[in-house]
């Protein structure tokens, strides 16, 4: 009964096209024309960030054209103060922002991820010295703390994204904690317990594949969260130094010359779609994995 | 001949989905009379559930229903919107598998019994009262007033079933639909709810829809039986005929299967006979579980 | 039984949960489990039934009493890994939906239980597949019920396909999948087929002593006999002995050589199937029988049970 059903199924899935098969594997959320757009949009500066500099029409350092050009015919979004061109910065930039972001996000992923299963996993005195620690840092206001690191640290990209990883892993931390918790309880757990694994078996074949899931649909809600933060370090002139284009420090530029419309905007607009794309692609990779119940 | 309290009459349900629509419900159809338990019986995902959440109103969203449930010259299926619920409670009491869940844990039981008793019937709050003592006292709960005031937790499973029972019951609907109202509990507790179901069709006349997968259950309370399976009746009976000499191959393959029911297993040595491997397995893929919604 | 030392024995257990007051789920339980036995434990929701199990396998500690495997204690489990030697006791848990990791393929969990019973055999110097720890292969004496063939071919119709013995795709056939299916994930198989699939997961690792805690009861009706009878066969073709954890009497019984009736933390009668099932001596048993209803089509009522208090009696125990 249940077999043959199955075996249908195998034959029927070649026949359909593969745009089909890849709109139906897609998540539901991304099915919508709002988490499509959102999709295309985050790939699209992903494409960026890989192809950037390659296709900007000028090097996004040299100071070759004349100051403060409108957007237009010169350079289609203007120039800076410099005579440097604003498109290619912005098209340069994107490594800058997304990719620091990605690490960053990353790198509290990982943090995070290991110190929730220690905490959630082994439970008592470890449990309790990592979660008080996770509160410490949580009691700190976010961007206050990262502030004072990056300060503390002197002002780099680098010190920027290690500011902010000291502020951005303990949500990780909770999320898998609390996830782990739950997992402990499982029969499949216990089964594996009995079949004579390890801790560190248990947690790497029973416990992490489980706890993916949700932590990366947190990871691709934080990754705007984590070009602001990086972009807001860098506006406050903690995160990258000139002559390096990067969204935040750009922006950070444009507010001594107001009237020059375009210097704001157009970076601006970059940080502000990257940051609704990927928290798009995040509500939808939520969706997909925890479906509400729908009833009338 | 008096038309029964409910008559389910060519009821089929279809959920629109990416795929077309997937086939529930094919041509339901069940008269639950007056006084009288009418069982329906099967496995998991054969349907049953989703016919008794239809009569009030609650099939799956993105159904497509057609057919009729006709109560007292009503078709059910026509009422929409708030009216439905003056027939959920009113006319149609409901209750379900499990009480732990189906009561309101951080409300007093009083306030769960009386609010109901107000909003349908528009009486005041110590008529609501005293109709809600009357309603626990007639299930079995005693302690009157008392009872009124504590909160769900503070009862065992097999009270809290029979304070779900009293809330379905307290405005006097003609229909009682009970989903698999003992399944959460244990036999001997089971053994007294399904003697005060009985005993209240027998008092008071009700009309009851008694859906259950265990068959045992269905010989003890229920004076006739239909099987489904596949969203389809294959037999409906009554209970001695479809129990002692069914007329459908599945009904017998599901009594084969059991202990205890005749052509059953009745000793070890009929187990021998059986595929364990289960050709019977009726349900589909991933839907074993009992409790599957 | 008498003359046999027990494969494990559980002596004079208590277990208490904290709480406020401190739930006391077991008062002093004792029973010994013999090679080549299918055991009935019987009782409802909160007698402690469940708790035995986890006791047994280390996964809940006694607050007094001890379980004896093989003549020595079993150490609770801990953080750390289960010692080897009482890897000889395995489960199979209740849910379904949560028996099997949903994020690995199903061959790769029987796998598992494949490696733990290679790692056992290479620690003793045996060859795998010789049969559970510390034990002679399979006596065939014990595979009296398998139907009177050999345990394999018994088990399986489709055996003659030989894939090697030790091999999850082998094990699905014996539990009446195909090897095929080793690749599909958990969630791919109903909820009776899922129990199967631990079954095999189990019983891979070679085990003398297998526990079912409630493996049918959230199955459909017509499947639970089947899963039951497939457990107890293989359990039984293995040389392992099966306690079997139900609220289900009317199933129970088909498959079990012995019965253990529990109420209230407490054994309140044991003994052969069908002294207990014919002849029950416990008030609380004699209600628990009672109260079964039978699918005959009779319209019996089941009997309702009297108050707690009158099941405070003397435990019942039937000679073998």
């Amino acid at each position: 009964m249940t077999r043959v059903e199955t075996q249908d199924r195998r034959q029927q899935a070649p026949r359909r096209s593969l745009t089909r098969r890849l709109w139906r594997a897609a998540p539901p959320g991304l099915r919508q024309p709002l988490g499509l757009v959102a999709a295309l949009v985050a790939a699209a500066w992903l494409v960026i960030c890989l192809i950037g500099p390659v296709i900007a029409p000028h090097d996004p350092l040299a100071q070759e054209l004349p100051r403060f050009t409108p957007p237009g015919e010169i350079a289609f979004l203007g120039t800076d103060e410099l005579g440097r061109d604003l498109l290619s910065r912005i098209l340069a930039g994107a490594r800058v922002t997304i990719g620091l972001s990605l690490l960053l996000v990353c790198l509290s992923m990982l943090i995070g991820s290991v110190l929730g299963l220690l905490a959630g996993f082994f439970g008592r005195w470890v449990d309790e010295t990592i979660m008080r620690f996770t509160d410490l840092v949580l009691a700190f206001p976010t961007v206050i703390l990262a502030m004072v690191t990056a300060a503390a640290l002197g002002a780099s990209l680098f010190n920027a994204v290690l500011a902010a990883l000291v502020v951005s892993w303990p949500p990780y931390a909770r999320v898998v904690r609390s996830i782990v918790l739950g997992l402990r309880g499982n029969d499949f757990v216990f089964s594996g317990r009995l079949l004579g694994f390890s801790a560190a078996r248990s947690i790497r074949v029973d416990i992490l594949p489980n706890t993916l899931g949700p932590t990366l649909v947190l990871a691709s809600l934080d990754i705007g969260t984590a070009a602001l933060l990086l972009s807001g370090l860098s506006f406050l002139g903690l995160g990258a130094k000139p002559p390096t284009p990067e969204w935040g420090s750009m922006v950070s530029a444009a507010v001594s010359h107001f009237d020059k419309w375009w210097l704001g905007v157009f970076p601006g607009l970059a940080i502000l779609t990257v940051v609704m794309s990927f928290n798009f692609i995040g509500d939808a990779l939520r969706d997909a994995l925890d479906p509400g119940v729908e009833r009338r | 001949m008096t038309a029964p309290a409910l008559r389910i009459e060519s009821l089929s349900l279809g959920i629109r989905g990416e795929d077309g629509l997937t086939p529930i419900l094919d041509q339901v159809s069940l008269d639950v009379g007056r006084g009288e338990v009418q069982g329906l019986a099967g496995e998991s995902g054969s349907g049953k559930t989703i016919t008794g959440l239809t009569v009030i109103g609650l099939e799956p969203a993105k159904s497509e229903v057609t057919g009729h449930i006709w109560m007292d010259g009503d078709d059910l299926l026509k009422i929409t919107g708030s009216a439905l619920n003056a027939v959920r409670g009113s006319r149609v009491g409901m209750v379900f598998q499990d009480p732990g869940t189906s009561l309101h844990p951080q409300l007093k039981v009083g306030a769960q019994l009386t609010d109901h008793v107000r909003y349908h019937l528009k009486v005041g709050k110590g008529e609501a009262l005293d109709r809600a003592a009357a309603a626990l006292d007639r299930v079995g709960v005693g302690g009157g007033r008392d009872t009124l005031s504590r909160y769900p937790h503070e009862f065992s499973g097999g009270q809290r079933q029979r304070i779900a029972i009293a809330i379905a019951l307290a405005c006097d609907p003609a229909v009682l639909i009970a989903d698999e109202p003992t399944t959460a509990l244990d036999v001997t507790v089971q053994a007294g709810v399904l003697a005060l179901i009985r005993s209240l069709v027998d008092s008071l006349g009700l009309a009851v829809l008694f859906i259950t997968h265990d068959l045992g259950v269905m010989s003890a309370v229920a004076d006739r039986v239909a099987i489904m399976r596949h969203g389809r009746i294959v037999e409906n009976g009554d209970r001695r005929q479809v129990f002692t000499a069914p007329a459908h191959a599945y009904t017998r393959e599901l009594l084969a299967s059991l202990p205890g029911a005749a052509g059953g297993l009745r000793s070890r040595e009929d187990l021998a006979r059986i595929d364990p491997f289960g050709a019977g397995e009726g349900s589909g893929e991933g839907q074993g579980e009992r409790s599957a919604p | 039984m008498s003359g046999r030392a027990p494969v494990i024995a559980a002596r004079d257990l208590e277990v208490t949960y904290p709480g406020h007051p401190p739930v006391h789920a077991v008062r002093g339980v004792s029973f010994e489990l013999f090679r080549g036995e299918v055991v009935g434990l019987v009782g409802e929701s909160g007698c402690g039934k469940s708790t035995i199990a986890k006791v047994l396998t280390g996964l809940v500690r006694p607050a007094a009493g001890e379980v004896e495997y093989h003549g020595r204690p079993v150490r609770p489990l801990g953080v750390g890994r289960r010692p080897l030697a009482q890897t000889g006791i395995q489960m199979v848990f209740q849910d379904p939906g949560s028996s099997l990791n949903p994020r690995r393929p199903v061959g790769a969990q029987i796998q598992d239980g494949l490696d733990l019973a290679a790692k056992r055999a290479r620690r003793s110097g045996r060859r795998s597949g010789a049969g559970p720890v510390g034990e002679p292969p399979a006596d065939p004496a014990n595979v009296r019920r398998v139907i009177g063939q050999p345990a394999d071919a018994a088990v399986s119709p489709t055996a003659a396909r030989l894939l090697p013995a030790g091999s999850p795709g082998r094990w699905l056939e014996r539990v009446g999948l195909e090897a095929a299916d080793q690749s599909r994930y958990p969630r791919s198989f109903s909820g009776g087929q899922r129990q199967r699939i631990a079954t095999a997961r189990a019983l891979a690792a070679e085990p003398d002593v297998l526990i079912g805690d409630e493996p049918i009861s959230a199955l459909d009706a017509s499947t639970q006999a089947k899963v039951a009878y497939l457990m107890s066969r293989l359990a039984l073709s293995q040389g392992a002995v099966l306690l079997f954890i139900s609220h289900d009497l009317s199933v129970v019984r088909l498959i079990a050589d012995r019965l253990l009736v529990m109420w209230a933390g407490r054994i309140v009668e044991s003994g052969p199937t069908e002294a207990v099932w014919s002849n029950p001596g416990h008030p609380y048993t004699k209600v628990l029988l009672g109260a079964i209803p039978a699918p005959d089509g009779a319209g019996r009522l089941p009997l309702v049970p009297p108050s707690a208090a009158a099941f405070d009696a003397p435990p019942v125990i039937h000679a073998p």
